[in-house]
């Protein structure tokens, strides 16, 4: 099993939405090194999209963020899928493999995230599905903190807990999307520095930044239909300085503007790269000319 | 009835989670989840699927009027459960839902053939066939070759119209009439649709078989018409495989042995 993430895999990239493609076809900005999607919207997609497509992924590394695999469902995993999947990774040479820790299914597909309820059956029952998808894909694989809306009742740890015990006990990476961590913090009243001084830092190898939609005071719903906001891009620097500087993607799912403002985006999450990442050789010589 | 032992608690609890968001009204809010946050998740898994499925078929969502489609999308999302992992594909498992309960209450009889045809132009947009055109003769004799359809393409026949239906033409049972249409994906890969006579329908569906000569596909058809010209009946057949392949329905001739 491939337990190194790709070298080819740095600095800021953009998630991949198909309005964007003509735009991106025409010319790839400087400022983006990689792109993300959902493998579910691009297996065995033909046509004039799946070529585009194609196209776009033969020239710049792609990571894939999936939707559906559900690890926190209770309906047995689907191999079939996860064989697609793995075939997909393979064809596009993806880099990175990311789901989120939570549900999206009963005995049926919901197409959206549910929150685990935090128990310790809950996180052997998580962990031996995200080892099972490992074994089937051949690669390690990294997991999202996952926003969510209602704590569950249920509840025996907190969130922070239940990330730190699920990422040990399937021995896999963490994918932090810090824009969550801000939105869980507002949403159930925790301190979002504190949350992330308590992630285990040594298995974050890929992080997210996106904007939200506030709903009221106390409740902002993860849409990525708008700008990210200040204290968003705060807890990057943060993490940047405590956790240390990792791939980065720009997520915007909804009211896509155009190419040039979430490249105004995603060169800001790289200037902040360069000014955290420890000087090397090159970066420390200064050339003026 | 208590819970069952055989299943952790967290997992009761999901399906109560899961259950009530599928039907709000007719399962009850689990217990000790805040009414306000509940309703987050009941309208963002809501409105996520009905988004997909009314992209899907805007002609059967503008007919039936945004009540009677939010009835039928609830309906949907109660009862129904998709198995594909791709949201692309809600909008088939909707269909093949409307397929199977096709008597919710009073829709018209041409409901499912519409909702079958809108669905055809997303599939065949976004099919994964291609053509291997080293295989292909794009200027090869339709007659003397073995003609060959574009790959992402259907054939299909339906007891309306389906492709005039809309607001202003709503065709009862007594108006029935036999469509017959080829929906195929170009050269330009843009998704466009033929309405076909029974004659080129019959071709066509000799020609998807494969494997046949444009020439023996209509010697098959004069024979069972009975015509009596057939000299007259083969040039109008390669007339009509001619303009098959203009508009890029039938992209050319096999060199296959």
């Amino acid at each position: 099993m491939s337990v190194t993430l790709d070298s080819a895999l740095q600095g800021a990239g953009l998630g991949l939405r198909r309005e964007l493609i003509p735009a991106l076809t025409a010319g790839k900005p400087e400022a983006i090194s990689f792109y993300e999607v959902a493998p579910e919207n691009w297996i065995d997609m033909g046509g004039a999209k799946g070529k585009a497509f194609r196209a776009l992924t033969e020239r710049t590394p792609l990571v894939c963020h999936g939707l559906s695999l559900s690890l926190g469902g209770s309906a047995p995993l689907d191999e079939v899928f996860l064989r697609k999947l793995k075939t997909f990774l393979e064809l596009h040479q993806s880099p990175l493999y990311t789901e989120h820790l939570s549900y999206c299914s009963d005995d049926g597909h919901l197409y959206d995230l549910l929150p685990i309820p935090f128990t310790a059956e809950a996180v052997s029952h998580v962990a031996r599905r995200i080892s099972r998808t490992q074994d089937i894909l051949g690669r390690r694989i990294a997991v999202e903190n996952a926003s969510f809306y209602t704590e569950s009742p249920i509840d025996e740890m907190s969130e922070l807990e239940f990330i730190n015990a699920v990422v040990a006990e399937a021995d896999c990476w963490l994918h932090l999307d810090v824009n969550n961590v801000y939105v869980n913090s507002v949403n159930h009243r925790y301190d979002a520095r504190e949350f992330l001084r308590g992630v285990p830092a040594g298995r974050v190898v890929y992080l997210h930044m996106a904007g939200h939609y506030k709903e009221n005071e106390d409740l902002l719903v993860d849409t990525h239909g708008a700008d990210v906001i200040d204290p968003v891009w705060e807890l990057l620097e943060f993490t940047y300085r405590e956790i240390g500087v990792h791939p980065t993607l720009l997520e915007r799912d909804f009211n896509i503007p155009p190419l040039e403002h979430l490249v105004g985006e995603v060169a800001r999450i790289a200037s902040l790269q360069h000014r955290y990442q420890p000087q090397d050789s090159h970066a420390s010589v200064a050339i003026h000319s | 009835m208590p819970a069952s032992r055989s299943t952790p608690e967290f997992q009761d609890y999901q399906r109560a989670f899961t259950r009530h968001i599928r039907d709000p009204e007719g399962s009850p809010r689990p217990q000790g989840v805040p009414a306000a946050r509940m309703e987050v998740y009941n309208e963002l898994l809501f409105n996520n699927v009905i988004g997909q499925i009314s992209s899907c078929f805007p002609v059967a969502r503008s007919i039936l009027g945004e009540p009677e489609w939010r009835r039928l999308v609830r309906t949907f999302f109660a009862k129904h459960r998709c198995r594909s992992p791709y949201f692309r594909q809600i909008a088939e498992e909707f269909l093949q839902f409307m397929q199977e309960h096709n008597a919710t209450g009073g829709e018209p009889d041409f409901l499912i053939y519409l909702l079958h045809y809108e669905w055809v132009e997303l599939a065949v947009e976004i099919s994964d066939k291609e053509a291997d055109m080293s295989a292909i003769d794009t200027a090869g004799d339709l007659l003397a070759g073995r003609p060959v359809l574009a790959p992402a393409h259907m054939l299909l026949a339906y007891p309306y119209p389906v492709h005039r239906i809309g607001k202003d033409y709503q065709p009862t049972p007594l108006q029935q009439e036999q469509t017959c249409l080829l929906v195929f994906r170009d050269g330009n890969d843009k998704v466009r649709f033929i309405v076909l006579n029974p004659v080129s329908a019959r071709l066509i569906a000799l020609i998807e078989a494969g494997n046949i000569s444009g020439e023996h596909a209509l010697e098959q058809i004069v024979a069972g018409l009975q015509h009596p010209n057939p000299a007259s009946a083969l040039a109008g057949g390669r007339e009509i495989l001619e303009n098959l392949r203009k508009e890029g329905a039938i992209i050319g001739t096999s060199v296959a042995d």
